[in-house]
């Protein structure tokens, strides 16, 4: 048996024989990494995915407040309403000589919980997620009458709706709406495939489904009719604003010249933003924060290796007995010092594997949820690079500061020898 | 000077002049942005800067020291190493498009034929700019007015990196926020006179 076997076994066998410390301590060091390892993977996840959730899209145009909140609303249907822009505005954007196809879009329903956004077909046929990645159907077709709904994943799983079902939209959002627009039942038409982005979690209809809704057309003799085209009623349904638009260039390098023209804007103060650069700008904003985290986060991986520290020194005095016996039986004090190094290595490297575990494992179980409240989707991928570095940190701080003790138990066990006091 | 600034879009800025600020996205003095947006190998920079930070004062000419301030930078504005270099792999094509708005005024007063000379500007005009009755959006005596100038490069690969070296060319900047936007990409960075060079990642 090699010697650093036999170390790693006794040093085992010791910590097992004190299991209620060892484990307390290992998870206290567990938690401080898994808290580190879980800060720095939200923040990338949250980076990827909101990158991810808007690809191809040149512009986003909405009401003039800040870049940060219109594409925070307006894409993930998060954060604060925009005002509305008129329709006229819209319509004139559109036919820009610059512009290549616009995506309207109207937010401000919801259904059981769920955002209901009205838009059309350019939707479906240019809104781009994940580098280029085109929307697809899972089940169903696109939406053709005033009251056709198509579904995001999310929304059909979780509600258990297939294609031909009735649902109700209601104003406002959140799971009991106290005012239902219960006259006009929409109908699913189709379900889309899962993106991993809002889109999940969002109910779409024709913008005329959504004026439909609001200017009491629903309680018209026309909408008792089973089948209302929507083009049909284009004219009849025409939305007098919507929420915002997103709109693909014709050459991107048209992009700041567009922008320009809806920023000097007269009619009405508009306000367009490159997706990109603004999520720049909100890594930028956040980046304060997100630093701020990670030294607390490390603060408390050290601190939990203080503690462990601590444990080690204090269960010295109770050792000194151990300690003797395996003199008496010829281990060197170098075996001790050792000994008192190889346990800090696997309390630290089980802590550590442990927290890795554990973080995993809560971001799995917290996806729903934060695709939820904050528009983005956690991967639970595999552990990645920035895992194996932290647990190779935490295992080599441990082994450097179990120096401290190690060294104690060297010079003890030299002076103690057998004689113990009492 | 080879690069002759665009009259046409000088002229645009007729009657927009100082009211343009009123619609601008931000302005704060000493800051001003690039954009750069690149498609294949084409590639477009705008330079927007409050027209305080280049000349100084943002107001119709009152003097002839500001008749020359402004015509000074228009003859910077209109070489694009005074406002950013990028690598060797890409070349200036095109004429630099300048708008400066009372510049563009005082040219436009000018179109009667006397050619080129900016400095000569009518007299009752200006005492209409002074008396700011039009010039005035805020009503405050508040007057902002923004400058724009427009580059356009080929580039034979991407443009690896951008250097802003208006700094050395404007003593009233003290930065220059970049929005770089490429085919899968975005960059936007904070440069400095300390630290004006970015790396394009992804471009």
């Amino acid at each position: 048996m090699r010697a650093s076997t036999i170390l790693f076994s006794l040093a085992a066998k010791s910590l097992l024989n004190r299991r209620l410390t060892a484990g307390l301590t290992v998870l206290s060091v567990a938690v401080s990494v898994a808290l580190l390892i879980g800060v720095d993977r939200v923040r990338t996840e949250a980076r990827t995915s909101f990158t991810n959730t808007i690809s191809g899209a040149d512009l986003i145009v909405g009401a003039r407040s800040g870049p940060i909140n219109l594409l925070l609303y307006s894409v993930f249907r998060i954060g604060d309403a925009t005002n509305n822009i008129g329709w006229d505005s819209y319509q004139e954007i559109r036919e820009r000589p610059e512009v290549a196809w616009t995506i309207p879009i109207s937010l401000g329903d919801s259904h059981r919980g769920f955002r209901v956004m009205g838009t059309d077909d350019g939707y479906f046929e240019h809104y781009r997620f994940a580098r280029g990645r085109a929307l697809a159907f899972a089940d169903g077709r696109l939406f053709v009458n005033v009251n056709d709904a198509v579904l995001g994943a999310d929304v059909a799983a979780s509600l258990g709706y297939a294609v031909g079902e009735a649902i109700i939209v209601s104003h406002g959002i959140g799971d009991v709406s106290f005012k239902d627009h219960g006259e006009l039942p929409f109908k699913v038409t189709g379900i889309l495939a899962r993106t991993g982005t809002p889109v999940d979690r969002t109910v779409h209809v024709t913008l005329a489904g959504i004026e439909a809704i609001h200017s009491g057309w629903a309680t018209t003799p026309r909408a008792r009719e089973s089948v209302v085209a929507a083009h049909a009623l284009a004219e009849e349904l025409k939305p007098d604003a919507i929420t915002a638009c997103i709109v693909g260039l014709q050459s991107k390098l048209m992009l700041f010249g567009l922008q320009r023209f809806v920023n000097e804007y007269t009619a009405e103060p508009l306000m367009a933003i490159v997706p990109g650069v603004a999520l720049q700008q909100l890594w930028e904003l956040l980046g304060a924060a997100e630093a701020a985290l990670l030294v607390v986060s490390i603060l408390v991986v050290a601190a939990g290796l203080v503690g462990m520290l601590t444990t080690l020194l204090t269960s010295l005095s109770e050792r000194r007995r151990e300690m003797a016996v395996l003199r008496s039986m010829g281990a060197g004090a170098r075996l001790v010092f050792g000994l008192l190094l190889a346990e800090a290595v696997l309390l630290a490297a089980v802590a550590a594997l442990l927290g890795v575990v554990v973080v995993h494992l809560a971001m799995f179980a917290a996806r729903p949820m934060v695709l939820a409240n904050f528009g983005f989707y956690l991967h639970a991928g595999l552990p990645g690079q920035f895992d194996l570095i932290v647990v190779a940190a935490v295992t080599g701080a441990a082994s450097l500061l179990a120096v401290v003790p190690a060294w104690r138990a060297f010079r003890l066990s030299l002076a103690d020898g057998l004689t113990v006091r009492t | 000077m080879t690069n002759r600034t665009t009259v046409g879009a000088m002229a645009l800025m007729v009657g927009l002049g100082v009211d343009a600020a009123e619609t601008h996205d931000t302005h704060e003095h000493g800051h001003a942005v690039l954009k750069l947006a690149q498609e294949g190998t084409e590639v477009v920079v705008h330079f927007e800067s409050p027209l305080e930070s280049i000349v100084g004062f943002e107001h119709a000419p009152a003097n002839d020291a500001h008749r020359a301030a402004l015509e000074e930078a228009m003859e910077l504005l209109a070489v694009s190493e005074n406002i950013l270099r990028l690598p060797a792999g890409c070349r200036s094509t095109g004429e630099p498009v300048v708008d400066i708005p009372h510049v563009a005024d005082d040219r436009d007063d000018d179109h009667d034929g006397t050619g080129k000379d900016a400095g000569a500007v009518h007299a009752d005009h200006e005492a209409t700019a002074e008396a700011g009755d039009d010039h005035d959006p805020h009503g405050d005596g508040e007057v902002h007015a923004d400058l724009e100038a427009t580059f356009r490069y080929h580039c034979e690969s991407g443009p690896e990196w951008l250097e802003a070296t208006a700094f050395a060319t404007f003593d009233g900047l003290e930065e220059v926020e970049l929005q770089a936007v490429g085919p899968d990409a975005a960059v936007v960075e904070t440069l400095t006179a300390a630290s004006p060079r970015t790396v394009l990642t992804g471009f």
